[in-house]
């Protein structure tokens, strides 16, 4: 009964089976690719993914794969081109809670 | 004979009940600070809004204020006037400074009792004599409405009825009745309280005739004197630690050169916390598991 | 809640929390239709998580599924309590912890103190006496001898079992560590610190602490360097970035120094503000260059994070972390340690660690209010206090300030710089906690953020609007200094729950910033108006 890591759940999709947290994360940024990445964002209302979306999660995607670690939001804004808006317009949970979770990262942790 | 026997005996455990329990608390190993503030040390200016040392740059290189001037002022107002019970519960403060009074006053009168006993009498023996006299009737009148108005509050106050125990109401009877016959015997006459002292120190004339009332009185106390050290009731002494050791030692090791003995000895402590982020399984020692920072467990290698 | 025992029932919530009992806000915050609704949990997860304390849950404890595992769960606890009692254990703690056991006269003088307790509406769960008896009561009956006899002869049972721990968890978490209740004890008795006793409990020996704090919090900085999970590589990154920020807003050009040896100052943020409130660790290297210090960043493991969670549940971690940060200080042989704003990492670092870091580990450790307090009185940097003339208020943070006497240093500052400069009601000392504190602004799992915003925060929101009762249009901008990031997580959240900046037009952000916006040398103001 280890219970400090909460409880996890199994996200479905495609008769495929992910662990997700409480709040959507996919518990393991290797399972990631684009189709769950769909299956992902309808989960927060997105139905299709355009290629702006696309080139924000490929963003996030590769920064993380470099630094393991999101990149800041300021940075994200600045390297694809969006303002903090048209991100949230996209993702209507925001760049950490909605994009970030689309890419496959894990929740963000720390003092942020 | 029994009474004087049981009187000592309860005198032996409450002497060495409180020094056994400030002995243990002395010998506790040097611990982390935890300070709280307002702290009354340092200069006036600083401790009226409770700042610290901390607020000067390069506070490591400034000489440590080792005056305990404005501490004793503290301890004062918290014993003479209840200070924080004042200023965070009005509506107990009145009972419980009844009762404090009571108690001090009670024990001041007894001391007083000793020395009309034990000194030579002399010109200003009357006084002495309608200081006890008066001492013993004061505390006894505020102490018995102390704890009358604590019992009612106890118990009917919404603020404290939930967290008031069987042991909470055993104690403020305990008190009362001890003041309640105090009152009886301050009306019965000559072999009224007044020379309870000297008839307990003068043992001939002790087992003379007494009534029932002194022989109550005589019992309670003796029971409270056995009873005192292993209640809450040392806070009267406690404080010392909680207040001086505890929430007011900020004294960092920078002035300090003693404190890095105390605290290898720490450092080579055994543990068995048992996470297994820990795992120290009683053969790590606290320096061990500090250096597993992994978190893998320092027990799983020792 | 009728009764203390009845920590141990079987069924059912002891609180329901009603949102009509909650201590009343100012309008327009009144109207409890426009609060965002409580977030419903799903059936299957209330089935398996334990909710029953206030139907809330900041660790998602699982409930034992068997009597066999109630057994083992409570047999654990059990010689937890033991090893709280023992000096190899908790030599830590062992004094602060007997002395606040034993010396409670059950009083209750400290309650309304409790900024919690008190906006709840005193709602009897989250009384600050209510988990320190519980936890006293079980301590003197199962860990004591002749406890069980003395509990009953003492009216003082409590039944121990799954249930009764499960509260007694979260309920230890229902408390920011903030002790205004110590203050007003006459005895000295600390009820945060029986509630730091029992999280210790439950991490050190059983492993069950929020995953933010402990997997996601104090492994993970012990593993990468920082909380946030940055590495050497990704914070130099970051922090380059910063300098690019820099450039582009105020066209200066700052190098930020790295690993510098033989700097005068190491200076350690809070990771969390290079990554969330990057204008923080901006503020700080403009003010520092300006200010010709000689100063430099550590990228060694936990060298630029001063975060050390340890300090709200287990003193394990705490050592591991402030060793840490030590051994980065003096590798870099700098002559003193200048902690960023960030008020645990302050006490974690300057007071807690004292005694833990041994011979030329014990750096000397200054905090950052000081030394902006005085660069901005030395003159060194010209400020034209016309550039603030918004209305400001300040927050205090309590480790900085009720743990440490840091109270004057960044008033001197605001008083110098912002002529709207406000205090709130209580301050200083006597202040509320942001409702944040302990960790909590950064618990988000569950359904634990309607409580931290509803309840935990509702004081200080309260606090902070009275503070600006005369201005309250959202036409006027106004300023909430809070030289603290886990306060500032706390009142970005706040106030997004709230609709604040809509509403009120109210901002937070620390106090580097406000120097600099007061700068003459920059031709922009550094503070942006938006929200974030």
């Amino acid at each position: 009964m280890d219970s400090s890591q909460g409880i996890l759940q199994v996200f479905t999709w495609n008769n495929h089976e992910v662990e997700v947290d409480e709040d959507g994360f996919i518990q393991q940024p290797d399972l990631w690719d684009e189709q769950l990445a769909l299956a992902l964002a309808r989960t927060d209302g997105v139905i299709e993914l355009t290629d702006a979306h696309w080139k924000i999660i490929h963003y996030i995607r590769s920064y993380f794969q470099e630094f393991e670690i999101a990149p800041m939001i300021r940075k994200l804004c600045k390297e694809t081109g969006f303002s903090l808006r048209e991100i949230y317009n996209l993702f209507p949970s925001g760049p950490a809670k909605g994009a970030c979770k689309v890419a496959g990262l894990p929740k963000p942790t720390g003092c942020v | 004979m029994l009474t004087v026997m049981l009187i000592s005996v309860a005198l032996v455990i409450f002497f060495a009940g409180n020094a056994v329990r400030v002995v243990k608390t002395l010998r506790m190993p040097a611990h982390l600070r935890w300070e709280l503030y307002p702290i009354p040390k340092g200069p006036e200016e600083r401790q009226r809004y409770g700042g610290s040392y901390f607020e000067e740059s390069g506070w490591w290189t400034k000489p440590v204020d080792t005056s305990h001037k404005s501490e004793v002022a503290f301890v004062l107002k918290e014993v003479l006037l209840l200070r924080g019970v004042w200023e965070n519960f009005r509506a107990l403060w009145s009972w419980a400074w009844l009762l404090h009074w009571g108690l001090y006053l009670y024990v001041l009168a007894t001391l007083l009792a000793l020395g009309e006993v034990l000194l030579p009498a002399g010109a200003s023996f009357g006084t002495l004599h309608a200081a006890v006299m008066y001492g013993y009737r004061l505390a006894c009148s505020l102490g018995l409405a102390g704890t009358l108005g604590l019992l009612v509050i106890r118990s009917w106050h919404p603020r404290v009825r939930a967290f008031t125990t069987r042991i909470g109401i055993f104690d403020l009877l305990l008190l009362g009745s001890i003041f309640a016959t105090g009152m009886l015997l301050l009306t019965a006459g000559p072999a009224g309280l007044h020379s309870m002292i000297s008839d307990l120190v003068r043992l001939p004339t002790f087992l003379g005739n007494h009534p029932a009332v002194w022989h109550i009185h005589v019992a309670l106390l003796t029971f409270f004197l056995a009873y005192f050290p292993f209640t809450h009731m040392t806070h009267a002494y406690m404080k010392y630690f909680t207040w001086h050791r505890v929430r007011w030692d900020d004294s960092p090791i920078a002035h300090d050169p003693h404190a890095a003995k105390t605290l290898a000895v720490n450092l080579q402590r055994k543990t068995s916390w048992a996470a297994p982020h820990i795992a120290a399984g009683g053969t790590a020692t606290w320096s061990e598991v500090v250096a597993d920072a992994d978190g893998n467990g320092a027990g799983k290698r020792a | 809640m009728r009764k203390l025992g009845d920590i141990a029932s079987q069924s059912g919530q002891l609180s329901q929390v009603p949102v009509q009992s909650l201590m009343p806000l100012p309008a327009p915050y009144d109207r409890i239709a426009d609060l965002p609704p409580r977030k419903v949990l799903n059936q299957k997860v209330l089935d398996r998580i334990d909710t029953s304390l206030d139907g809330f849950s900041a660790l998602g404890l699982a409930r034992p599924q068997t009597p066999e595992e109630e057994h083992e769960f409570v047999k654990r606890f059990l010689s937890g309590l033991e090893k709280l009692l023992s000096k190899e254990n908790n030599w830590t703690f062992l004094e602060q912890l007997t002395l606040s056991l034993d010396h409670c006269a059950r009083c209750q003088t400290c309650v309304e103190a409790c900024p919690i307790y008190t906006a709840s509406g005193h709602d009897e769960v989250y009384r600050p006496t209510f988990r320190s008896e519980v936890f006293r009561r079980l301590m003197n009956e199962y860990a004591k001898p002749g406890g069980k006899a003395l509990a009953w002869l003492k009216g003082e049972h409590v039944e121990l079992n799954a249930a009764t721990l499960g509260r007694l968890l979260e309920s230890a978490y229902r408390c920011t560590l903030c002790r205004r209740c110590a203050q007003a004890c006459p005895m000295g008795v600390d009820n945060a610190l029986l509630t730091r006793e029992i999280r210790k409990l439950f991490s050190m020996e059983m492993g069950i602490a929020p995953k933010e704090i402990h997997d996601k919090g104090s492994m993970l900085q012990l593993r990468t360097g920082s909380s946030t999970g940055m590495n050497a590589r990704a914070v130099r990154d970051n922090v380059a970035f910063l300098d690019e920020e820099i450039r582009d807003q105020t066209g200066l050009t700052i190098e930020t120094p790295w690993d510098k040896e033989g700097a005068d100052v190491l200076l350690i943020h809070n990771a969390g503000e290079i990554l969330a409130w990057l204008e923080n660790p901006m503020a700080f290297a403009i003010i520092l260059e300006a200010a010709g210090i000689s100063w430099t960043m550590s990228s060694d493991l936990a060298g630029y994070d001063s975060v050390n969670y340890g300090l709200w549940y287990d003193d394990a971690q705490f050592a591991r972390v402030a060793v840490k940060q030590a051994e980065a200080a003096r590798k870099l042989k700098v002559k003193k340690i200048v902690l960023g704003e960030c008020g645990h990492g302050h006490k974690a670092s300057m007071v807690t660690a004292d005694r833990i870091l041994t011979g030329d580990l014990n750096i000397p450790r200054e905090s950052a209010l000081v030394l902006l307090r005085d660069i901005v009185m030395s003159g060194r940097l010209k400020l034209d206090p016309s550039r603030n003339d918004f209305p400001v208020t300040l927050h205090d943070p309590c480790n900085m300030v009720r743990m440490m006497g840091i109270v004057e240093p960044q008033r001197e500052i605001l008083r110098a710089i912002c002529p709207q400069f406000r205090e709130m009601t209580p301050h200083g000392v006597n202040n509320y906690c942001c409702g944040g504190g302990s960790g909590f602004a950064i618990m988000s799992g569950y359904n634990f953020e309607d409580w931290r915003f509803s309840v935990a925060g509702r004081m200080k929101l309260k606090q902070i609007l009275d503070a600006f009762a005369d201005c309250p249009s959202p036409e006027v901008k106004k300023y909430v200094c809070a030289p603290c990031s886990n306060c500032k997580g706390q009142f970005r959240d706040l106030f997004q729950y709230y609709g604040v900046w809509e509403k009120s037009g109210i901002l937070y952000g620390g106090l580097a910033e406000l120097i600099v916006n007061a700068m003459t040398d920059l031709s922009q103001p550094f503070i942006k108006w938006e929200f974030h």
